[in-house]
């Protein structure tokens, strides 16, 4: 067997936080460890869907920056759209709803606008592999 | 949200310290002062619950307080709030034009034990959207409120702007369109989908038609509902001036409709009667084109205000993981946006 591994570790824990710590606590107490485990939520789904928006970004940069981008290409779009040097054309609209549709993924499913976003873009939903959760 | 606080009561706010500052309203001492907890708030703000106990009666009372030498946000942050002072010299101003609004008892200046703050009434309804929104007994009030937001915003837009208290800021569009983008510049400029939303706000600006005080953070959540709707407007500690139509487009953020996205106004009603209960008292209303650019700013203000919290966790100002994990929600402000921006 091999040693556990990051996205095993985080699911014990949050197991741990929801089943055995939540039932004894209330009020604020109980409110801020349903944030904990939620945020080892979003680190699991992050471990696994960083690597699809880094590649993206730097698709994005080769694309849009040619040879100026540099280690954070995100960034740069974002400044060449506030100098107006770039225009955000349909393409660049695209780039941005996956990358955003990406994100959410990780960070909240369950958002509505999520569910909207895969309902409004469903080509980019799905070349993402996302898709939004019922809400809670 | 809204949790109680379990014990810890603050050294300062005890019986003794609140009968001392209520002895005109009828205090006599630490015992007429009962039932005092703290609810949760933020962490430069205090609002504590209790009762005052005067002549055979309890009086469910609240008092907010900023503890001295608590950090205050500077003013161009988006969680710079008014001094407390200013938000209850506020609340006679907004009842005068019949918004119902808690009814403030005494005003706690800087020179007060348990200032700067005030004491109101404790109003009784419910505040949280996710009962609001949900439970059987408010079904009947989820019909009405939209009308009833329309409405009160169209009295509180009502206010005279003289009589306001100096420490309400006053901005035009242009420079809190120049400080959205300083405070883009200032975290790094991250986000290429709140650049862009932010060249339309610029490209996209209305004329403004008027400028009045607005409640600046009029949404579900700080609403106390019943049974039959709006019972009384909280939270008035981002009020402004600006263009009336940004408190309707604010209550219509998704952020604020708290998964009913289905529902345009706070998750629980319809623009036309948002619309409608405001023409009904202000003899007008913003056209939709203007009520979603006022969305968009909206959206783009709560990317900015999840930055901004995660800026304080990162200078160690406030450690807390609420502050931390809320960093996560920005992605929420851009989905909105680019949702927005298509339409």
């Amino acid at each position: 067997m091999s040693q556990t591994d990051p996205i095993e570790l985080l699911a014990a824990v949050q197991a741990f936080l929801r089943e055995q710590v939540l039932p004894q606590l209330e009020g604020f107490d109980a409110y801020t460890t349903r944030v904990a485990a939620n945020s080892l939520a979003i680190v699991s789904r992050e471990l696994r869907g960083r690597d699809a928006i880094t590649a993206l970004d730097a698709a994005a940069g080769t694309r849009w920056l040619a040879g100026s981008a540099g280690d954070n290409p995100a960034r740069d779009i974002s400044l060449a759209l506030r100098a107006r040097s770039l225009e955000p054309d349909a393409e660049l609209q695209d780039y941005l709803r996956e990358r955003t549709l990406r994100q959410m993924a990780i960070d909240n499913p369950r958002y509505s606008g999520f569910r909207l976003g895969c309902e409004r873009w469903p080509a980019l939903a799905a070349a993402a592999g996302v898709a939004g959760e019922e809400p809670r | 949200m809204n949790s109680e606080t379990e014990g810890g009561v603050d050294a300062t706010v005890s019986a003794a310290t609140l009968a001392a500052a209520l002895s005109g309203e009828g205090a006599r001492g630490p015992d007429s002062i009962t039932g005092l907890r703290r609810l949760s708030g933020g962490a430069n703000m205090e609002t504590w619950a209790f009762n005052l106990e005067h002549a055979g009666a309890s009086k469910p009372l609240i008092l907010r307080r900023s503890p001295l030498g608590s950090a205050v946000a500077a003013a161009d942050s988006p969680l710079s709030q008014l001094p407390l002072t200013a938000e209850a010299a506020l609340l006679p101003l907004a009842a005068a034009q019949g918004v119902s609004v808690p009814s403030v008892l005494r005003v706690l200046g800087l020179d007060d034990p348990l200032g700067p703050g005030y004491v109101m009434s404790h109003e009784r309804g419910e505040a949280l959207p996710g009962r609001i929104l949900a439970d059987d007994r408010y079904s009947i009030a989820r019909e009405q409120l939209a009308r009833q937001c329309g409405a009160t915003l169209a009295r509180i837009h009502q206010v005279r702007p003289a009589l306001l208290p100096p420490e309400v800021p006053n901005q035009t569009l242009q420079e809190r369109l120049a400080l959205q983008q300083s405070l883009l510049d200032r975290y790094g400029n991250s986000s290429p989908v709140h650049q862009l939303a932010l060249n339309w706000l610029t490209a996209n600006a209305p004329e403004p038609t008027q400028h009045c005080l607005l409640h600046g953070d009029f949404r579900n959540g700080n609403l106390l509902v019943d049974e039959q709707g709006l019972v009384a407007v909280l939270d008035w500690e981002l009020a402004h001036c600006g263009d009336p139509a940004e408190d309707l487009g604010y209550l219509c953020g998704n952020v604020w409709r708290f998964g009913r996205a289905d529902k345009p106004v706070g998750g629980f009603g319809e623009y036309e009667d948002l619309l409608a209960g405001y023409e009904a008292v202000a003899g007008w209303a913003p056209d939709m084109a203007t009520l979603r650019y006022w969305e968009v700013f909206c959206a783009l203000g709560w990317g900015l205000v999840c930055l901004t919290m995660i800026d304080l966790y990162r200078s160690g100002a406030d450690s807390s993981l609420e502050r931390a994990a809320v960093g996560r929600r920005v992605s929420e402000s851009e989905m909105d946006l680019l949702l927005l921006l298509e339409e």
